[in-house]
């Protein structure tokens, strides 16, 4: 695992509730976990700490990772937000001249086309997993997004 | 709706074929006993016998033969003979010598369809099972990344698509397109003895020129799982002045290489065989350090200073080395300032050497 591959794991366990992870794999241990002081993010600037982080030998299970249709958090309980499923470049649209899938608004059946996300030439077409309408569009199209990173949210009807 | 599809299910088809293969052996023996000698015809009685035909019957598979490219002459005296065969992948031909386990073992073959991609996703959503290939002699809408358009004139070319049912989330899926064209740059190699190399992240390059194209399509089912249709255009047969004017400066084929033509047949049957054992590979993932290691040394992008262009950079790009090929395919590259960055997508030309 390299420097990299921890940051990105950082940024993801900040859009969750895990406080604590701990990694073994081949002769590599990692141990993460959250301030208990009500701050609750692993920050950039707290990275000279995960080389000094205790490591519990005795734990090796990894955290179980959120799937990719997370509930919406707090008072918004009740959208459902689509997560993009990996690392790659957002796309509104089936090529650059074609209408976008969904506009905000647009109300959407399961298994309805949302975007594409391309990793390496590979396109991959998200869908809708759930009836409902689009509230929000989080992304600019075009744009590189994260693994994890929200990128609708919709309504369920 | 599909367009009609050489399938070898076909019951006249199925005649035409058993027809086909007999003219083929008695051609390969009579050449093999009497040193490619004179007598290679067979009697209609004899094929009527051995296939329990009638003569009608045997006509109708006669003419179906050489609609679909066989040269076939008949003397009355002494019954049919086998001239020549199209170097077309009909489905029988490529079984027969195929050496897959899976890939390839279901095959369809199209004279013209708008876009071979477009035809398996059709039936992946339909059910289709992995390791479907559907081969088109002529796209007339081959499709590239984003909506370019893929050129691919009949003969000259292999256009398939082949479809898989990857049973790894779709976050490890990406590699594959790596994986993908250092299959058909080894089969390259191995056949023609071409220095054939990968751009990162899919395009397969001789001298720098691109001889391959790979587009990766990826979709849930509505079962939940997802499938994956990858499709391949070879250039193949592209004689001197045949390529495009707009892509000739860019783009090379077998035959400009190697200058002579090549048979697509035995090209596409190797082709399958590697990448059949890479899909192979790829479904252990223990397996994926030694796929990445051979990607990396099929690679012509890594070591050289590279621009990457995409939609979030600036029009000029990011310009640096390419140092390095990431275990998830990612290309990092560093810039003269020391600045690094990772891409995941993008276009990347590699800066002529001075």
């Amino acid at each position: 695992m390299n420097l990299r591959e921890i940051k990105e794991l950082i940024k993801m366990l900040n859009g969750t509730d895990i406080v604590e992870l701990n990694l073994e794999k081949e002769g590599f241990r990692l141990s993460l976990k959250k301030r208990a002081d009500g701050g609750g993010h692993i920050r950039e600037t707290d990275y000279p700490a995960i080389g000094a982080a205790a490591v519990d030998a005795a734990k090796s299970e990894m955290t179980r990772i959120p799937s990719p249709v997370a509930e919406g958090e707090d008072d918004d309980s009740n959208y459902t937000t689509i997560v993009a499923p990996m690392v790659g470049t957002f796309y509104r649209a089936p090529s650059p001249d074609a209408p976008p899938y969904v506009n905000p608004g647009d109300e959407v059946e399961v298994g309805q086309p949302l975007c594409i996300i391309e990793a390496m030439k590979l396109m991959n077409e998200i869908e809708s997993e759930v009836k409902g309408r689009i509230v929000e569009i989080l992304v600019e199209n075009a744009q590189p997004v994260e693994y994890g990173q929200p990128l609708f949210i919709i309504e369920p009807l | 709706m599909l367009p009609a599809a050489m399938v070898p299910g076909d019951r006249d088809r199925k005649k035409a074929v058993k027809v086909l293969s007999l003219l083929r052996r008695a051609a390969e023996v009579s050449g093999w006993a009497r040193g490619g000698g004179s007598d290679r015809y067979l009697p209609a009685k004899e094929i009527c016998r051995s296939l329990s035909l009638d003569p009608e019957a045997l006509y109708k598979a006669i003419a179906s033969l050489r609609g679909l490219g066989y040269e076939i002459e008949e003397d009355a005296g002494r019954g049919f003979r086998l001239l020549s065969s199209p170097d077309i992948p009909y489905p029988w031909e490529l079984a027969a010598g195929l050496s897959t386990r899976w890939l390839g073992r279901t095959a369809m073959f199209f004279p013209e369809v708008t876009s071979t991609n477009e035809i398996v996703l059709q039936l992946a959503r339909e059910g289709a099972p992995a390791g479907l290939v559907v081969v088109a002699e002529r796209q007339t809408a081959g499709r590239g990344r984003r909506g370019r358009e893929w050129l691919s004139p009949a003969q000259q070319g292999l256009w398939f698509s082949l479809l898989l049912r990857p049973a790894l989330p779709p976050e490890k899926i990406p590699p594959l397109a790596l994986h993908t064209a250092g299959a058909v740059a080894l089969t390259i190699r191995e056949l023609y003895q071409l220095n054939a190399e990968v751009k990162w992240p899919n395009d397969v390059m001789i001298g720098g020129r691109k001889v391959c194209g790979i587009l990766m399509e990826m979709r849930a089912d509505a079962g939940g799982g997802r499938h994956l249709v990858i499709g391949i255009g070879v250039n193949v047969n592209m004689a001197p002045g045949e390529l495009p004017p707009e892509i000739e400066a860019t783009a090379t084929s077998l035959r400009l290489e190697l200058k002579q033509p090549v048979c697509r047949l035995p090209l596409l049957q190797n082709l399958l065989v590697n990448l059949e054992r890479c899909y192979d590979q790829f479904a252990d993932e223990s397996k994926h350090a030694d796929l990445m290691d051979l990607a990396r040394r099929l690679s012509c992008t890594l070591g050289r200073e590279v621009v990457v262009r995409g939609t979030d950079l600036a029009p000029a790009g990011f310009a640096g080395q390419a140092v390095a090929i990431e275990a998830d395919g990612s290309l990092k590259v560093e810039a003269a300032s020391g600045e690094v960055r990772w891409f995941h997508a993008g276009d990347v030309s590699v800066r002529p050497e001075r």
